[in-house]
């Protein structure tokens, strides 16, 4: 690890592919299946990544590939716009049903999750008449730059790109493991910005991951997301739930708002709803969506007739094997064994997580909270080299977290969990509390 | 490509389907009484006959009921050796005897339901047929008739004498008189054909060649591509409609009412059974055409390798093979790399992030007429405010705007040459005025601007912007995402400029459909992010990136571009020719086949067509069976972005339907009659 193969392909990737793309893993994929990659060397490494949280439905499930062929062999873009076709309709049919709320709505796709908070914003625009969008601190939304703006991490995703798109105002999300009062502490903050900073009623949207994804897995108080809807409602701001990595199942329910009883305005998919094809989603009330002019949202290549089929495969796939039933036992069977790790590991800070939707945020002192960014490297390395690829996260890059296929088999789940087990056990210094 | 055709008493003849299979059998058992079992088609056998060659199967319907039927196999017909039994063709009933290249069809049954005799069933089964070998272009039809009367007169004529008489005029054959009087010229018995006590065993060798017409069988239909069964849209293509109007939000965008069900090559079908010929492409994607097999199955071979593990996470060769055949296919020698994203409005804000970064500047300078994309700072830099932009605002700061030289709509009286000496000095102006040339990170131009109106940008402009970026260090950005992957007839657009861009941005048609955009340029701006400062989960999808390097192969052959070239000709050809013919064509222009009519009420002032006229263009074409697109900042252009590979018979037949909506709507216009929204074809 790696391989002669993939040395000889490192070679290649220096040479063709611009040096600013991350390359987390040195694992040249070969192909895929289930919950396993195996690179060109022969080396077969169970996903705990997913693709960064893509493949929740697995890799090369049957029924998906034989969508997509059946799909290409029909027509593999037409531009919706332009020739409509069944599929996308169906899609969205599927989506307007299954998303929370019982209210009237409608979608149309994008090709990837920061269009889609693109078209967000610009449909909270256009819908209240206002400018500002309010979002959160270790928020995510993506690299197009009004989502950029909106994300907060600027090492390495914003230095050097500004200007950003403006008026956009960042409060402190609700992190309980880092602060006391969380859900108290940042509505005062909303508070004192809508005081001193900026009328409630220039706010045209507020984003929101329901559970933090690149931001550490960060899982608020219930009672969070529920006073911000009240906040909205009061406010007539629009709440988009940005569910790109916290949707399809990922935390036990098709939707993490069904996990908190939230129902957004808008509803943002992406990452797992096509088994890992680019589409992307924007669901909402009828009369927020309705507002436009004809013409006024659209792209190329957006719902792209492929993607579609991929996804609606995807979907019956989820109610078939029940994967959000086996997304709330990987949870379990998580938390039980990384609750065992923060009994021996000091390093161990915090164990959080909604269903299959796992974190361990690690620190090199429990009172401080320090983060233990170099751990958690090593323990990704650790992982890696003994079969497992672990994707990690947070604002300081201390956190593991687990975006496994939910098709992952119980034993192997475990198998890829006695990794991590020693992957502690070789890094950390660990002491029992 | 199937077939159907209403006969003038309502029966309907078309391509045999699955279902029919069961009734099939039954019209053999009714028909052939006298025939053995193994001599007769069974449902089973039906089934195979369509698998094998679904064009050559055809049945005659009264709404659900097969009321007539004929099968028919391609074969190498040798005039010296034609000797055959039924049973060499039948090969059991399964007709595996057929020949994918053989060049002529042979008929192996043709029935009529007794109740249906004299409607003149077999007649049009047999121009169907004689349709069928003029679209395959083959040599003609063959087939086995029956002696049908023989079998009652054996005992006291012999069988020479009868044919002879047949083959006179003097006696009628019940089969066989009415096989010559369609067109089938007698070549000679067949002893022991069948076994059928009826004609005694004996068949005539007939040969419909392919010169003769045949009654009812028209060769411009046969040879036509276009088929339209119902008005636009049809019943399925309403109900899809109806459901999308709940489903999805009203401003999303909708060119035509065509529902599609398949596509291939330049040809779009339906939901109702109708055939298009696209002339859209999917608003320029489909270069290569509708899902040629070479890409189906390179996406198909990917699939199935893994759809997705992410480019941030791990590498994987169809992302490497795509950025180095990009690397090296792009205009400029220097070392190159490449970044890949999902979309073209991503692939732009990618080429921006990383110009600013090289550079430490922030400002951006594009032009009026140009389009980018729809994410806030794609839109930004594009142009046409009414319908992209309203609502959405503020939108990114730090842009500079320039007009675009577009020559048409130069001052009157101003020559095309001292046109662009004022725009390249209102470019230098505004260098002082709006913006130093220190502060810009990058100029970022569509070498022929899409949505703006085909406008190609005039060389000694392009020039001046080259010599101003290199004299500042400026980043020059190409858009390509629709001049590019071949749709000028080079792969490139700056390949017919020779000016090489720093950084160009491809997409659309580059994918063949599948979504995918691609940023190359100069190895030292492409390095210039931060690790992790640049890149998408979804970024270089491996299924998407199989596609592109196909798509790239099918692309960079010269027969290809000749093709696509010879395509080009025709096109401008024929627009020149409509704007002689048409007031209402106010200029032709583009850089290869990538062509556009812009129409206007008066060609002195350039005054804008009415949009309704224009969008009544549009209506008339799809009506007839072309889909058609509009461009341009005043939305009085129809743009030509068709499959660069479809044939040009196909697309000359697509430009007779143009023209026919361009001449109605000339007359309407003269008329002054009301414009009307919906129309029938």
């Amino acid at each position: 690890m790696p391989g002669p193969l993939s040395l000889g392909l490192a070679a290649r990737r220096k040479l063709a592919v611009s040096r600013g793309v991350p390359q987390l893993t040195p694992v040249f994929v070969a192909s895929a299946s289930g919950a396993t990659l195996t690179d060109v060397d022969g080396n077969v490494f169970l996903d705990f990544a997913g693709g960064i949280g893509c493949i929740n439905a697995g890799h090369a499930d049957p029924t998906v590939l034989s969508a997509i062929r059946e799909q290409s062999e029909h027509f593999l873009h037409t531009c919706f716009m332009v020739s409509p076709y069944e599929s996308y309709i169906a899609l969205a049919e599927r989506l307007n049903e299954l998303s929370p709320g019982t209210f009237e709505k409608r979608t149309f796709f994008v090709n990837t999750g920061a269009e889609a908070v693109e078209n967000a914003v610009k449909i909270a625009r256009s819908y209240t008449g206002r400018p500002g969008v309010l979002c959160f601190d270790d928020g995510y939304h993506g690299r197009t730059y009004m989502a950029m703006a909106l994300t907060a991490k600027v090492k390495p995703y914003k230095a050097g790109f500004g200007p950003f798109p403006e008026p956009v105002y960042r409060v402190p999300f609700a992190h309980p493991y880092r602060c006391a009062d969380a859900t108290g502490h940042s509505l005062r903050q909303i508070q004192a910005l809508f005081e001193s900073g900026v009328r409630p009623d220039e706010i045209a949207a507020l984003i929101v991951e329901p559970i933090q994804g690149e931001g550490g897995f960060v899982v608020p108080p219930p009672e969070f997301l529920r006073a911000l809807r009240s906040l909205c409602d009061q406010h007539g701001i629009v709440l988009v739930a940005d569910e790109v990595q916290t949707g399809f199942g990922r935390t036990g329910k098709l939707f993490a708002c069904d996990q908190f009883g939230l129902v957004p305005d808008l509803l943002l998919t992406a990452k797992s709803m096509a088994s890992g094809m680019p589409i992307a989603g924007i669901t909402g009330r009828a009369e927020i969506m309705d507002h436009l002019e004809p013409g006024a949202v659209g792209g190329t290549f957006g719902g792209n007739p492929v993607s579609c089929a991929a996804a609606l495969a995807t979907i019956a796939l989820f109610e078939r094997e029940d994967l959000c039933g086996r997304s709330e036992t990987l949870g379990r069977l998580f938390a039980e064994r990384a609750h065992s790790w923060q009994k021996r590991f000091a390093c161990v800070g915090d164990v959080r997580g909604i269903g299959g939707m796992q974190a361990m945020e690690l620190v090199t002192d429990r009172r401080t909270k320090e983060p233990a960014a170099e751990l958690t490297r090593a323990v990704s390395r650790f992982a890696l080299e003994h079969g497992v690829i672990l994707v990690t996260a947070g604002t300081f890059g201390n956190v593991i977290r687990i975006l496994v296929p939910l098709v992952v088999g119980e034993a192997q789940f475990q198998e890829g969990l006695d990794v991590v087990e020693q992957a502690l056990e070789s890094c950390a210094r660990g002491a029992a509390r | 490509m199937s077939f159907f055709r209403k006969l003038p008493d309502g029966l309907v003849v078309l391509n045999a389907r699955p279902e029919h299979a069961g009734q099939l059998e039954e019209l053999q058992r009714i028909c052939f009484p006298t025939l053995r079992d193994e001599e007769r088609f069974r449902a089973v056998h039906f089934l195979k006959h369509q698998e094998l060659f679904a064009a050559g199967q055809l049945v005659a319907l009264d709404g659900d009921r097969v009321v007539g039927a004929t099968a028919t196999v391609r074969l190498h017909f040798d005039p010296a050796h034609v000797d055959h039994t039924f049973a060499d063709i039948i090969q059991g009933g399964w007709l595996t005897s057929h020949d994918p290249t053989g060049a002529w069809l042979y008929g192996a049954d043709l029935s009529t339901h007794p109740d249906y005799r004299g409607r003149g069933i077999a007649r049009a089964l047999y121009a169907a047929r004689q349709e069928l070998v003029w679209r395959l272009r083959l040599e003609g039809q063959v087939t086995a008739g029956m002696l049908a009367g023989y079998g009652a007169v054996k005992a006291t004529t012999p069988v020479e004498t009868y044919y002879a008489g047949v083959v006179a005029g003097e006696i009628r054959d019940p089969t066989i008189s009415m096989q010559i009087a369609t067109g089938f010229e007698p070549r000679g018995l067949l002893a022991n054909y069948l076994s059928d006590p009826v004609c005694d065993n004996y068949a005539v060798l007939l040969i419909l060649p392919a010169e003769k017409q045949v009654k009812g069988a028209s060769r411009s239909f046969a040879m036509s591509s276009i088929r339209m069964e119902t008005e636009m849209p049809g019943p399925r293509a309403r109900a899809a409609l109806a459901r999308r109007a709940e489903s999805m939000p009203a401003g999303l965008g909708r060119a035509t009412d065509v529902v599609v069900e398949r596509a291939e090559g330049a040809l779009i079908h339906d939901v109702d059974g109708n055939t298009l010929i696209d002339l859209a492409g999917g608003i320029g994607m489909m270069a290569v055409g509708h899902s040629p097999k070479a890409i189906v199955d390179a996406t198909d071979a990917q699939a199935r390798r893994f759809i997705h593990t992410c480019s941030l996470v791990t590498t994987y060769e169809p992302y490497m093979a795509l950025a180095e055949l990009l690397n090296e296919v792009t205009p400029g020698d220097f070392k190159k790399k490449t970044l890949l994203a999902s979309s073209g409005g991503e692939s732009v804000e990618e080429a921006i992030k990383l110009a600013r970064k090289f550079t430490g500047r922030s400002t951006i300078v594009c032009f009026e007429g140009a389009y980018h994309g729809r994410t806030l700072l794609t839109l930004s830099l594009t142009s046409k405010y009414g319908l992209f932009k309203a609502g959405f605002g503020p939108f990114a700061s730090d842009i500079v705007r320039l007009p675009f030289p577009n020559t048409y709509r130069r001052p009157a009286g101003m020559s095309e040459e001292d046109f662009v000496d004022y725009a390249i000095s209102q470019l230098d102006l505004a260098m002082i005025a709006q913006v130093d040339p220190s502060a810009i990170a990058a100029f970022i131009i569509e070498p022929v601007q899409g949505e703006g109106g085909f406008v190609p940008v005039p060389r000694r402009y392009l020039e001046h912007i080259r010599r101003l970026c290199d004299q500042h260090g400026i980043v020059l950005i190409a858009d390509e995402i629709q001049c590019g992957s071949g749709r000028t007839g080079k792969l490139f657009a700056l390949e017919h400029y020779g000016v090489i861009p720093d950084i160009l941005v491809a997409a659309k048609s580059l994918g063949a459909g599948m979504p995918i955009g691609a940023i190359t340029g100069r190895s030292e701006i492409m390095d210039a992010a931060q690790v992790g400062g640049i890149g998408s989960t979804y970024g270089g999808s491996p299924v998407a990136c199989a596609a592109a390097i196909e798509a790239l192969t099918i692309i960079r052959q010269p027969e290809f571009l000749a093709h696509a070239n010879q395509l080009g000709h025709v096109l401008r050809g024929t627009l020149e020719r409509w704007k002689a013919r048409y007031e209402l064509i106010g200029d032709v222009r583009g850089l290869g086949p990538m062509l556009l009519m812009e129409l206007v009420s008066d060609r002195v002032r350039r005054t804008p067509l009415p949009p309704e006229d224009t969008v009544r263009i549009v209506k008339l074409a799809a009506a007839g069976g072309v889909i058609l697109i509009r461009a341009g900042l005043l939305s009085n252009c129809i743009r030509f972005l068709p499959p660069l590979t479809m044939p040009e018979a196909m697309l000359c037949e697509a430009l007779e339907v143009v023209e026919r909506a361009l001449a109605t709507v000339t007359e309407e216009r003269m008329a002054n009659v009301p414009v009307l929204v919906e129309s029938r074809g």
